[in-house]
């Protein structure tokens, strides 16, 4: 008996699939090294990942210690996400906070996506930024850092993929390890965090997508009803979703929803099974942990 | 006549779409198996399968690519796919952890779309890859190139980087306790 009679019969990729995933692989145009550097990233344990940087809020539950509002803010800031583009002199700004040699390694790469995104506390810098090399992904105490991998790239048969946040370490050896599981946070949805503002609940993602996505909508639900949708517009693949309830004054053990949808340039819906986040029930956990950062909050992708 | 795997691998190497083409259509069969063997999921294998040629094509336009010293590109994309499959599979298992901590979605059942014989086929290798876990990689790694993908020793041992005398003493041990895990006889494949 050969050992493949314990198998399932072998399949050949279905034909359009075959072509799909050819046709992406060719127009692949990741960058493929930061000029004027060594490519070390493409060695065995890293290959395909990417490395990447992200100014990112996740779930939150801020600390209450400021108390409800008296005049509770508006129920939305709006109906769009994206507040344009960041200027060089902002990603610097934020990566200065990661520390020198973070900043140092970075210097000079441009990124692959960098928008000003509105949130509970106003503008928030999100950027994803270009591969680096293993031996310059190092990073100083910041506390809510992660890694993640950039995604396949997207089809139209599965045009919308999601950067998960890991919370576990990869395939890494020796201290790029140990500050890697430093940085976990085993929260879904992204990080825990604190910014600085005293009352909101806050969730977000980075998704990377397909051509055809002309945006991403999101909203949060709580015991009072659906907030309204927030539209995030991709850019150049990428596209950053956040939605938040404004006053949190919800006790620990309140069920609030998430919802995600998205549409195509002629205003069609996605499939719900194509988008990554499913509607789902987030449970309110109690007052969240100040972070001891004074910059903003990142996650960096590889 | 169809064009060695070394030429071909030659053109690749200069980043000749031409080149990812044909080593694309003569070996995705095969990284397609291959991943559905380790990750016990058709679906997770089309990643595995883009994730591995991507990577492939990338460090082809990087110039990163080794010479071929085989007569055959399959065993270094083998080699290649299982570390795309070995990350998906631990992202898998990131989220699987991640969506656990949720309450289930009353949306979820909406997931099973499948057909009926890619689960069976799924569950099958799941039983198979179970037995696997209680081997050691390296007796897995063996199983799979030579007794599953068929490759020769020779090949596994390139895509290994180890010694044919190790593969082949891997094999033999990682065949026995298969058998004993699961009471059928495991072949060692070819010993070319």
């Amino acid at each position: 008996m050969n050992g493949t009679d314990l198998l399932p019969p072998e399949r050949t990729l279905p034909s359009d699939r075959r072509d799909q995933i050819l046709r992406s692989v060719l127009s692949d145009e990741q960058p493929i090294r930061t000029p004027g550097r060594r490519v070390r990233w493409i060695a065995p344990i890293a290959v395909g990942v990417v490395a990447a940087l992200v100014a990112v809020g996740a779930i939150v539950l801020a600390d209450s210690d400021g108390g409800a509002p008296s005049n509770p803010p508006p129920a939305t800031h709006g109906p769009n996400l994206d507040l344009g583009p960041l200027s060089r002199a902002e990603i610097d700004a934020e990566l200065s906070c990661t520390g020198p040699s973070t900043s140092e390694a970075l210097e000079g790469s441009e990124p692959l996506y960098a928008r000003r995104i509105d949130g509970p506390n106003g503008p928030i810098p999100v950027f994803v930024m270009p591969p680096m090399t293993r031996d310059q992904v190092y990073l100083v105490d910041m506390g809510r850092l992660t890694i993640d991998r950039v995604p396949a790239t997207p089809t139209e048969q599965r045009p919308i993929r999601r950067l998960i946040v890991p919370v576990e370490g990869i395939d890494l050896s020796g201290s790029d390890l140990r500050w890697y599981k430093h940085l976990l946070d085993p929260r879904p949805l992204g990080l825990r965090v604190y910014d600085g503002t005293p009352e909101y609940w806050k969730a977000a993602g980075l998704y990377r997508v397909a051509d055809s996505v002309d945006r991403v909508e999101v909203r949060v639900g709580s015991p009072g009803g659906p907030e309204p949708w927030r539209v995030a517009t991709p850019h150049n693949g990428f596209v950053f979703w956040a939605t938040w309830i404004e006053r949190a004054d919800y006790e620990p053990g309140t069920e609030l929803t998430l919802e995600v949808r998205a549409f195509d340039a002629n205003g069609d819906p996605i499939h719900p099974e194509l988008i990554p986040d499913r509607p789902q029930t987030i449970t309110v956990r109690g007052p969240g942990e100040p972070s001891k950062s004074k910059c903003g909050h990142f996650i960096l992708m590889r | 006549m169809a064009e060695s795997d070394q030429a071909t691998w030659s053109r690749l190497c200069v980043g000749d779409p031409d080149a990812l083409t044909a080593i694309y259509e003569r070996y995705v069969d095969a990284v397609y198996n291959f991943a559905f063997r380790r990750t016990a999921s058709w679906s997770l294998a089309e990643d595995a399968v883009q994730a591995t040629f991507s990577t492939l094509w990338r460090r082809a336009r990087g110039g990163g690519l080794p010479p071929l010293r085989l007569t055959s590109a399959r065993p270094l994309l083998l080699k290649m796919a299982g570390h795309e499959c070995s990350n998906l599979l631990r992202s898998q298992r990131r989220r699987a952890r991640l969506l656990s901590r949720l309450r289930p979605s009353p949306y979820a059942a909406d997931h099973a779309l499948q057909v009926a014989e890619q689960l069976d086929a799924e569950r099958q290798m799941s039983e198979v890859r179970r037995a696997m876990r209680h081997l050691p990689q390296s007796q897995r790694e063996a199983i799979e190139l030579v007794a599953w993908a068929e490759l020769s020793v020779a090949e596994a041992a390139e895509a290994l980087g180890v010694a044919e005398g190790t593969v082949k003493s891997r094999l033999s041990r990682g065949r026995k306790r298969l058998e004993t895990l699961l009471g059928t006889p495991v072949d060692e494949g070819q010993e070319a």
